[in-house]
């Protein structure tokens, strides 16, 4: 059992954290105090050309290694020690930094010749690419390190405790941003650590996950026959990874990607009169068998420009959604929207399977 | 003297003749197996020894009825019951029990090599190859057997069959166009409703009977069945859907037709049961019809040799895969066939690469119509290990989503079709399931063509006793039964699509193994 709550404003203004400390507060029993976090997009808005490179190190020796690691691997424009606040029950924390990145190593030449390497043309493919690799090399390089998140213009702050307590050590009530993943953890599979809390991101992709992914296995061997390194030890982990490697590697659109991942039944896919939607799904489900996701899961999925809600399609997990003069929420318990939204306009079960994408402008995929 | 006496004393004679010892007695066979009669329940209607095709079982008068008929009394001859149970199943009155009669050895570790040793050197009979049917019977271990599942409690539910959908759909086929095939269009699949399709059984082998049941069944239920190195036979041009047609090294019946009439076309380079070994369908055996449909002269030895005799390296069995892509338009998928050996992870990666759209790998306990014994019981590797560790090759190479697997040799049940799949193959083959399912009683002696059931013999008075239509029944419900099984497993492990298991082997866990077993495997130990 987990917690998540989740927002986007569609008229693009910008969302309390405090308010969403307060929703996952509500959700109290959800979780068990071994991890919480949130996920916040639009908080680096002078930095926005710049990755944003989360990362965590154990001991001061690590942060050592890390550093040089990035260095050799990326030209970093500016870091500095993510601001934390003491709170009583978090009794250790891991030393925890910000960098913000591009790719390319930090070599003098570019800083000599003064060219500004946002301008530098590169193929976005490529870099993010390059990205998504360093990731995973720092993964695997710096024991006793990980990359919390690496996106643009956003930011994955988590830990272990209970989310209220993280998002007062991180200070989260002062932020504001676009959208908010939020997550509050009760682990069942796998250690607590501060790697293993939620919310996971790669590049901008960000997930929370209340749920057992049942088919971890084969969604993990197919992700690493693509490159992909699953190093955090839990489930939730591949989803990030799906994510990215259906849309940028395979080029799926973003309802295409969710139909692969929570298809409908093949009997409801024969009940689709649309011959061209249903030869679509049916071809999908044809040729990423390993991607679906099975399992009971609710999930939050956000890439800064989106909100994907999403229930399995037998709907073992609970997730609601709300509508307030344009801001959307969702929430594995209608109580949060008491803090988020008490005058909302409309509270509803998200259907089995359904994906729910909320943009800047309203959209609703119905693959059933 | 009465007559009864008369017949008495006639028996009683016949078998107090002068006896000498000879030493032509010193390679009598040992009695396997021995049919004992229950007199009291007898009724002397004979229809055993009607039904035993091994000349196990004859009739000795003991008596005169009303009518003046004599009345005979079924006696084994105790010399070739190969235990098939045939004779046991037939008798209306339950009077017959198949009992086993082990060679009683002096030598635990020479046993089982006495007894064929003299099969083998019997002066009266000319020296040879021992032969063999169906798989091995080898004592070596099933893996199988030291693997568990995992099951769901308390983190996440278990799924009920019966309330929830869980689907079993599996595709076959190239899931990645890559490069060369991209501009071909949609690459050709076969759709299985179930991950099990019947295995190669070629008409020679089997009659066409059990062809036409596995057609219908295949075309009933949505999967495929395979002809086997035999060709197709016209009566089953119409399954063409649900058909894999089989090109082997001998090309029996290879033609247009037979590439019209198929859902995908297999290259056999070799069988589990006999890797390297081709095949021998006797001149006797070549009747008519196996003549038209193998076309090959009637009552000729058919012959096929042990390599294919244009492929004798990888880069000519691309030209043979291409060769027959081009054949059908490239609208059928094309499946390779091999045995599972030492080095089978290259070999499957090199298949790969050749174009194959389906690679079967066959393990040490496939089946076969007729094998060198020594052969069958030392040669080859276990399908278990052998598909994960081409599963795992494949990934690391890159290639997995340009083919998929399929397992086969050694599959005895659903738990097996769905272990196979964790450790990485999309679907199975199961032949011998499909011989036991008919009856079989598995006495290995397929190669006589004498089978008491009529399933692997061609012999016209034999074939007659598999009635299609109760054969479909039978496959159809093994195929069903097994399906549901396969469900039931999947519910218990949360997980309602077949395709989140294939390779899954995260649910898996080994007893018993050792840790290289274990690495191999690619699982965890139990506990663990």
């Amino acid at each position: 059992m987990c917690g998540i709550v989740g927002g986007i404003d569609t008229n693009g203004s910008l969302l309390k954290g405090s308010e969403f400390i307060d929703a996952i507060s509500v959700q109290h029993e959800r979780g068990n105090g071994l991890g919480g976090g949130f996920a916040v997009y639009g908080i680096y808005p002078e930095l926005k050309d710049y990755y944003a490179l989360h990362i965590a190190c154990d001991n001061e020796d690590i942060v050592g290694k890390a550093d040089e690691y990035i260095r050799a691997h990326l030209y970093v424009k500016f870091s500095e020690d993510i601001p934390t606040r003491d709170v009583m029950s978090i009794k250790w924390h891991p030393i925890l930094k910000r960098y913000f990145v591009l790719p390319g190593p930090n070599n003098e030449d570019i800083k000599l010749s003064n060219i500004d390497p946002v301008s530098m043309h590169m193929e976005d493919r490529y870099v993010e690419s390059y990205m998504k690799n360093f990731v995973f090399g720092f993964n695997q390089s710096i024991d006793g390190g990980f990359v919390m998140s690496c996106g643009k213009n956003m930011g994955v702050f988590k830990g272990v405790g209970y989310p209220e307590e993280i998002g007062e050590f991180f200070l989260v009530d002062k932020m504001k941003g676009t959208i908010w993943l939020v997550h509050s953890r009760f682990p069942t599979n796998s250690q607590s650590w501060w790697g293993g809390a939620h919310p996971f991101s790669l590049l901008e992709w960000s997930v929370v996950h209340n749920g057992e992914i049942t088919s971890y296995g084969v969604n993990k061997n197919y992700l690493e026959m693509y490159g992909y390194k699953c190093r955090l030890q839990t489930d939730t982990e591949v989803i990030s990874y799906m994510f990215d490697f259906l849309i940028r590697e395979k080029s799926l659109s973003l309802l295409d990607t969710c139909a692969v991942l929570s298809p409908p039944f093949w009997e409801e896919i024969d009940a689709i009169k649309d011959e061209n939607k249903r030869d679509r799904i049916k071809r999908l489900r044809q040729m990423f068998p390993q991607a679906l996701l099975n399992g009971p899961f609710a999930i939050l999925v956000s890439n800064g420009k989106y909100l994907i809600a999403m229930n399995d399609n037998l709907k073992l997990r609970p997730l609601v959604g709300a509508k307030d003069r344009g801001r959307y929420f969702y929430s594995s318990e209608e109580s949060s929207f008491e803090i988020l939204c008490p005058e909302r306009e409309q509270t509803w079960q998200l259907t089995r399977g359904k994906p729910e994408i909320i943009g800047m402008k309203e959209l609703n995929y119905e693959p059933h | 003297m009465s007559l009864t006496e008369e017949l008495i004393e006639n028996v009683l004679s016949n078998t107090s003749s002068h006896n000498e010892l000879n030493m032509k007695n010193n390679w009598k066979r040992p009695v396997r197996f021995v049919p004992i009669f229950d007199y009291d329940r007898c009724t002397r209607c004979g229809l055993c020894a009607e039904a035993c095709t091994w000349g196990e079982i004859k009739l000795v008068p003991e008596d005169i009825d009303k009518n003046g008929q004599p009345v005979k009394k079924p006696v084994a001859n105790r010399f070739s019951c190969g235990g098939c149970h045939y004779c046991e199943r037939q008798c209306p009155e339950n009077a017959i029990s198949i009992v086993e009669t082990p060679f009683v050895s002096s030598h635990r570790y020479w046993k089982d090599d006495q007894e064929n040793l003299w099969r083998q050197v019997d002066p009266n009979k000319t020296g040879h190859v021992l032969l063999i049917s169906n798989g091995s019977d080898s004592e070596i271990i099933s893996y199988f057997d030291h693997l568990m599942f995992d099951a769901c409690q308390v983190t996440n539910p278990p799924i009920d069959p019966l309330r929830e959908p869980i689907e079993l759909k599996t595709f076959l086929g190239r899931k990645d166009p890559s490069d060369e095939l991209k501009n071909e269009g949609v690459t050709p699949f076969l759709e299985l409703n179930t991950p099990i399709m019947f295995s190669a059984m070629s008409f020679g082998s089997i009659n066409l009977n059990v062809q036409i049941a596995e057609a219908r069944v295949a075309e009933k239920i949505g999967t495929f069945w395979n002809t086997g190195e035999g060709g197709l036979h016209r009566k089953l041009d119409s399954f063409r859907n649900n058909t894999i047609v089989q090109v082997a090294s001998g090309r029996f019946g290879v033609n247009p037709r037979f590439f019209k009439n198929c859902a995908a076309v297999e290259i056999k380079i070799g069988q589990g049961a006999k890797p390297g070994i081709g095949g021998h369908l006797p001149g006797e055996k070549v009747t008519e019809e196996i003549s038209k449909t193998r076309m090959i002269p009637k009552g000729s030895d058919a012959l096929s040799p042990a390599p294919h005799h244009d492929i004798y390296s990888i880069e000519d069995l691309r030209q043979l895969i291409f060769a027959i892509k081009e054949a059908t338009h490239y609208e059928k998928p094309v499946s390779v066939k091999v045995s599972a050996v030492h080095n089978i992870a290259p070999i499957a990666a090199g298949i790969a690469r050749a174009g194959a759209d389906i690679i079967a790998i066959d393990g040490f306990r496939g089946g076969t119509g007729a094998a060198p014994r020594r052969i069958r019981q030392s040669m080859g590797i276990p399908i278990e290990l052998a598909i994960s560790s081409a599963d795992k090759r494949l990934r690391e190479e890159k290639i997995r989503d340009q083919v998929s697997l399929v397992a086969a040799g050694g599959i005895r049940n659903s738990a097996d079709v769905l272990k196979a799949i964790c450790l990485g193959a999309d679907a199975v083959y199961i032949g011998t399931a499909v011989l036991v399912a008919l009856g079989c009683g598995l006495c290995q002696r397929c190669y006589a063509g004498k089978c008491a059931y009529g399933i692997a013999t061609n012999r016209a008075d034999l074939a007659g006793r598999v009635d299609i239509d109760l054969a479909t029944e039978a496959l159809t419900n093994l195929i069903l039964a097994w399906s549901d099984e396969i469900k039931e497993l999947m519910g218990s492990m949360g997980i309602n699509a077949i395709g989140s298991l294939v390779g899954n082997r995260d649910r898996l866990r080994g007893i018993n193994l050792t840790t290289e077993e274990m690495k191999v495997l690619g699982i965890k130990q139990a506990g663990l």
